[in-house]
């Protein structure tokens, strides 16, 4: 790697890592999470990008340089529908499949009982072995090539097994090089590492579906609960073993539906499996990156109970400047400049916007510039320039 | 209406067992089905009222939509022939290259049991659909829903191909999803952005209002 | 349940307790082979918990 490169990385690097533990870097991090808005870009439909992982890579590439990004992901277009369709799964509606060939994958969620992939009575099955639960029951269902423990084997099944697993190994295998590639030939980082679902989201929106859960929560809510604690050390174990061994880049809890409950729910079924699984992660240097989904406004007290620095609050639907004056002194945060701007705004619509959100928000560092949600084909390029533009311009410390 | 609101405030407080026993027993006692309906019907304006004060949220709406189809099965063909008043049409569906109905099924319960007949399309329908069914109907309202930003331009598609088929000024057309906004839904030509299903309920009313 | 009544924990499929039983006899250095069979255990994990999490 051209040493030229290797500084400008490390020099990005501490940027966004100072920004992240709340201090105040050279200047305000640009950190975006850019899906089919980098296929776009680089020219290629939501198919190519799906379906063919270097195409997606290189996109990433593309966007990082001429955007001038510290940090971002490889995969923001984060399933590989190759491996979907070796193993077989049923709930996703896949670009140039299903879907047109410019709109990006979407996951199905069963409507009800009759589709869930976990029926109502196998709660204990799944407190008793989760591990078990998943391979024996709930992937049978999911996948249209497997067949469930008991029913005569099939040539499908064990080929599903076997080209899944080497999928997986392929397309993980092709995301470290595209990380390392990222930085030899951008100077840019890879922005997070480590997937953590919160035990109550994954529960709702891969086991029982989310009109399910909201009738659990109310016919057997016990089980829930426990459901949600036998999780949990499954899910911590999933995140510690993806994420950065250099303990530099956070881990990412995208969370899901936590905010659609009351207080009273969120209290017992979302937040203490949640919390611990991020108390775990910090207590072994890992910091996680709180990506919520909507507006997580309403639980910033519970949130507010975390350890200092253990988190970058990552702000979404929510007033960012509101999130700041509450717990800015606490975490970093990152996101807010909103999509719709982006989509519909002019370029100077969205400097203004991100000069406010520099100017408040990041007055004393401990901000990370990036988009609320994940940046789709919508957002116009001279919009995201105009990011780049705002943070060189009003950004420096 | 009878004085005995048992049924109501079972279903207000979410108690389904209450509600299904009561409403067996009260079938065997000779109450009118009509009244029973009524009873249910209100509990769910009322289940509306308490989600707007944010005493409710969308689990309990999706749960007391549970318990009314239960219930209302109970009634079984008693409830069918029932032709209870129309509001009026509204044509609902996910927009073309969007499949999530989580939101889209909400709208289509709450206006259902606000008294409007739905003509729901699904997900994913495309803009030619949504016009042959305010052709067909002679819906005066359209619900577009879309949970992805990508989403915006099939809005806007659909708003397009209403206005070419010369009926825009037959509709009243509102948006919504996760990721719309005021901003959203005036970018793309739609009337009103309803925040959630209760905001559309009251937009559909106020045009067949007037 | 899993075989030998033993819990599947996390980032394990097949523990290593219920494997060391299966061997006849271990001649060598019983720590090499618990060293490899629990390399491979965290990752094939991994593929069951990725599906879930990230697939």
């Amino acid at each position: 790697m051209a040493e030229d490169m290797e500084n400008l990385y490390q020099e990005r690097l501490k940027r966004y890592t100072t920004a992240m533990r709340n201090e105040k870097p050279d200047r305000v991090p640009i950190r975006i999470f850019a899906a089919e808005f980098a296929a776009k870009y680089a020219g290629y439909t939501s198919q190519e990008v799906t379906h063919e992982y270097d195409k997606a890579f290189e996109a990433v590439r593309r966007c990082a340089k001429d955007f001038s990004w510290d940090a971002t992901v490889i995969n923001m277009v984060y399933v590989w529908s190759g491996l979907v369709d070796h193993f077989g799964q049923k709930y996703y509606k896949v670009p140039g499949i299903e879907l047109p060939p410019d709109v990006g994958f979407q996951y199905f969620e069963p409507a009800d009982e009759e589709g869930a992939f976990m029926k109502e009575d196998e709660y204990d099955a799944l407190i008793d072995s989760p591990t078990e639960y998943l391979a024996n029951i709930w992937m049978p269902r999911i996948s249209r090539n497997l067949v469930p423990i008991g029913t005569p084997n099939t040539f499908r099944n064990n080929m599903a097994w076997l080209k899944g697993g080497i999928s997986m190994m392929a397309y993980f295998g092709a995301c470290g090089e595209a990380v390392a590639r990222l930085k030899s030939e951008c100077g840019t980082v890879s922005a997070i590492a480590g997937i953590i679902k919160a035990p109550f989201d994954i529960l709702s929106d891969k086991l029982r579906g989310f009109r399910q859960v909201s009738i659990d929560v109310y016919r057997q809510p016990d089980k829930v609960e426990k459901a949600c604690e036998a999780l949990m050390p499954y899910l911590l174990q999933n995140a510690m073993v993806t994420s950065d061994p250099t303990r530099k880049v956070p881990a990412t809890v995208w969370l899901h539906r936590g905010t659609m409950f009351s207080k009273d729910m969120y209290e017992r079924f979302f937040w203490p499996t949640l919390k611990e699984i991020i108390l775990q992660l910090w207590k072994n240097g890992i910091q996680t990156l709180w990506y919520g989904e909507g507006s997580w406004s309403k639980w910033l007290k519970y949130t507010a109970e975390l350890p200092e620095k253990s988190i970058v609050y990552h702000v979404d639907k929510e007033d960012i400047f509101e999130a700041h004056k509450q717990i800015g002194d606490k975490f970093a945060i990152s996101g807010g400049i909103p999509n719709d701007l982006l989509a519909f705004g002019t370029p100077r619509e969205v400097k203004e916007y991100c000069k406010k959100v520099i100017q408040t928000v990041g007055k004393d560092g401990g901000y990370i510039m990036d988009a609320s949600a994940i940046i789709q084909s919508d957002a116009k390029a001279e919009n995201m320039k105009a990011i780049t533009e705002a943070v060189l311009e009003y950004g420096v410390y | 209406m009878g004085e005995n609101r048992d049924i109501y405030k079972a279903l207000v407080s979410l108690k389904e067992k209450e509600v299904k026993s009561l409403v067996s027993q009260k079938i065997e006692e000779g109450m009118p089905v009509d009244d029973i309906m009524d009873q249910l019907q209100e509990a769910l304006i009322e289940i509306g009222n308490r989600f707007e004060k944010e005493e409710y949220f969308i689990p309990d709406l999706i749960y007391s939509g549970a318990i009314m189809k239960d219930a209302v099965a109970l009634l079984g063909p008693l409830s069918d022939d029932k032709s209870r008043s129309s509001k009026g049409k509204v044509v609902v569906g996910t927009v073309f290259g969007d499949v999530h109905d989580i939101g889209k099924g909400l709208l289509v319960m709450i206006l259902s049991n606000a008294g409007f007949e739905v003509i729901d399309l699904g997900v994913s329908v495309e803009p030619k659909k949504f016009v042959d069914a305010i052709k067909e109907s002679g819906a005066k309202v359209v619900g577009m829903s879309c949970l992805l930003t990508i989403s915006f331009g099939a809005i806007i598609d659909t708003v397009n191909a209403i206005k070419e088929a010369g009926i825009r000024e037959n509709v009243a057309i509102m948006v919504g999803g996760a990721p719309v906004t005021d901003l959203v839904a005036e970018k793309t030509g739609c009337d009103y952005y309803g925040k959630d299903a209760f905001s559309g309920v009251k937009f559909a009313s106020d045009v067949y209002a007037k | 349940m899993a075989e030998g009544k033993v819990k599947v924990k996390p980032g394990e499929l097949i523990p290593w307790e219920v494997r060391e039983k299966e061997y006849e006899k271990i001649l060598g250095d019983k720590a090499i082979l618990k060293q490899e069979w629990e390399k491979i255990e965290v990752i094939a994990n991994r593929f069951i918990w990725a599906i879930l999490t990230d697939f």
